[in-house]
């Protein structure tokens, strides 16, 4: 199984790389919004990505159908982040990364349809957890925009195998915890053979520096 | 000649990039200001620097902006903005006068951090433009819809083809099972359409389908949906309509058909048509079913004299 290969030390490493990222992103996401966010301690999981709709099921708390966007990154580490919403949480997020005071009075007013906002959604997410993520190995990687990959399918027809040509999918579920609930926020990276091995490289420069 | 060195060269290539590069300190203030810049805004690097960007151009879009930026300087990553959404950021002219579609420079920025010992020291913006993608891009939607259009539409007449109509129907059957609000159908068949394309050649024949198609496109308005069913045949589906409806549609279609001469150039020529109607009833197990009921009382509208309507078996 595909977890062999994150095992042990270099499994905890991760996790506390995570731990600290996903720390720093929140902090940063509540300076940036002005509003109280909390990122919870990620779960995470290294699956090949034929396994990957199960996964995503067993591990997220979701109601398909589900929107997909992606975007790549890269540092030494190059792969793609893909975030995931249900419309409930689409609204919601929307609702709280809103720009503009005056834009919506409720989560309710968030249009659903609006894909330029969860673009904005997306980006943001994405970007402060991988970059915090990242920065605990001394990286800072770049990004290119979010693309939809698909509005209002089946986690099946969005995460096919045939439209993803990436061996490995390193799960990482976030929840994001706003003043007036819990939402969970979904991240999950997708890496060649090549990247996992560049992460364990990585993660084993991390182990040696402690 | 000796080369510059590495910064020079830098500072040299950015200058003369086909790219808007500028960037702006924590304060919004600018810092750096490229060529592409100056000479697409109308303002140079000396009057940029050190003005902030919201005051050199007040147009701006203010908490927009403000939040590309500081999502930049908070969480040490990127911002984008595509010219789907936002078709430019600052009013430039395009440098391909040839595409006609845009009156302003289609724009796609990035914004991302400028880094010095972990610190954000500025934000760098790239304005691309993509006037040219953004024009390619509309001519293939412009493509899609008349592809799209043509897999729908009759090309003689203009009308619906059957592919459509038939699932126009079934969308109405389906609504109708849901809510109970009956419809009906209409099939109504040139008379002697033969006889007319015998006679008179078949351009005539084809003058008389457009003009049938105008005409009854007219009568009808947005009541109803019209379409070409066959050679010489129309349905036209009429929602929220009752048996009594559909037979006072049917009348005035035939009456406006029958009531119209039709010129060409060499002969002055008027036709009928024979109307089924039907409408939907607890009975209608299926569209099919449904459409050979209009069928079978087109069939008695042949039968008993033409140029005339009839009722489906259950109505009359």
């Amino acid at each position: 199984m595909s977890d062999a290969i994150l095992s042990g030390d270099r499994r905890d490493a991760l996790q506390e790389i995570a731990n600290i990222g996903m720390g720093q992103a929140g902090a940063r996401l509540a300076a940036l919004l002005g509003r109280f966010i909390h990122l919870s301690v990620p779960r995470i999981r290294m699956v090949d990505t034929v396994s990957l709709p199960s996964a995503v099921r067993d591990m997220l708390d979701f109601t398909e159908p589900v929107t997909a966007l992606r975007q790549s990154f890269r540092c030494d580490i190059a792969g793609e982040a893909i975030s995931l919403f249900d419309s409930r949480g689409a609204a919601h997020m929307k609702f709280v990364f809103r720009a503009d005071e005056s834009e919506l009075a409720s989560p309710e007013e968030a249009d659903e349809q609006d894909i330029e906002a969860l673009s904005d959604v997306a980006n943001l997410i994405t970007g402060a957890c991988l970059t915090g993520l990242f920065e605990q190995i001394g990286q800072v990687p770049t990004f290119t925009p979010p693309r939809v990959m698909g509005a209002h399918l089946d986690l099946e027809d969005i995460l096919n195998p045939s439209k993803l040509p990436w061996d490995r999918a390193l799960l990482l579920e976030v929840t994001l915890q706003t003043e007036d609930g819990v939402f969970g926020s979904h991240l999950l990276t997708l890496m060649t053979a090549k990247a996992v091995e560049a992460l364990v490289t990585a993660l084993d420069g991390f182990l040696a520096n402690l | 000649m000796e080369m510059p060195d590495t910064a020079r060269l830098a500072e040299l290539a950015l200058e003369r990039v086909q790219l808007g590069i500028f960037a702006v300190d924590r304060d919004y203030r600018i810092v750096m200001w490229n060529r592409f810049m100056s000479e697409h805004s109308g303002v140079c690097a000396e009057a940029a620097r050190g003005l902030s960007i919201f005051e050199c151009f007040p147009d701006l879009p203010h908490a927009w902006l403000k939040r590309k930026f500081d999502t930049v300087f908070l969480l040490h990553s990127g911002s984008f903005s595509s010219w789907q959404h936002r078709p430019w950021l600052l009013p430039f002219e395009h440098d391909c006068p040839i595409t006609g579609s845009f009156d302003r420079m289609q724009q796609d920025c990035a914004f991302m951090p400028l880094m010095e010992d972990g610190q954000v020291v500025a934000v760098c913006v790239t304005i691309a433009d993509v006037t040219e993608l953004a024009a390619a891009w509309r001519e293939k939607e412009a493509a899609l819809e008349a592809l799209r259009d043509s897999s729908e539409r009759d090309a003689l007449t203009g009308l619906f083809n059957r592919r459509y109509i038939i699932r126009r129907l079934e969308g109405e059957y389906r609504a109708w099972q849901a809510s109970g609000e009956v419809f009906s159908v209409l099939l109504f068949d040139i008379d002697h359409f033969k006889h007319v394309n015998d006679t008179y050649g078949h351009p005539a024949g084809d003058a008389v389908l457009r003009r049938i198609a105008a005409t009854v496109a007219d009568e009808i308005g947005d009541t109803g949906v019209l379409a070409r069913y066959g050679g010489e045949e129309f349905m036209v589906i009429l929602p929220h309509c009752d048996p009594a409806g559909s037979r006072a549609a049917g009348e005035r279609i035939r009456q406006a058909i029958a009531g119209d001469g039709i010129v060409l150039p060499d002969v002055r020529l008027s036709v009928t048509v024979s109307v089924g109607c039907a409408t939907v009833r607890e009975g209608a197990a299926s569209v099919e079913l449904l459409v050979e009921e209009a069928d079978h009382a087109l069939y008695a509208a042949k039968r008993g004299g033409r140029n005339r309507v009839a009722m489906a078996v259950a109505h009359a």
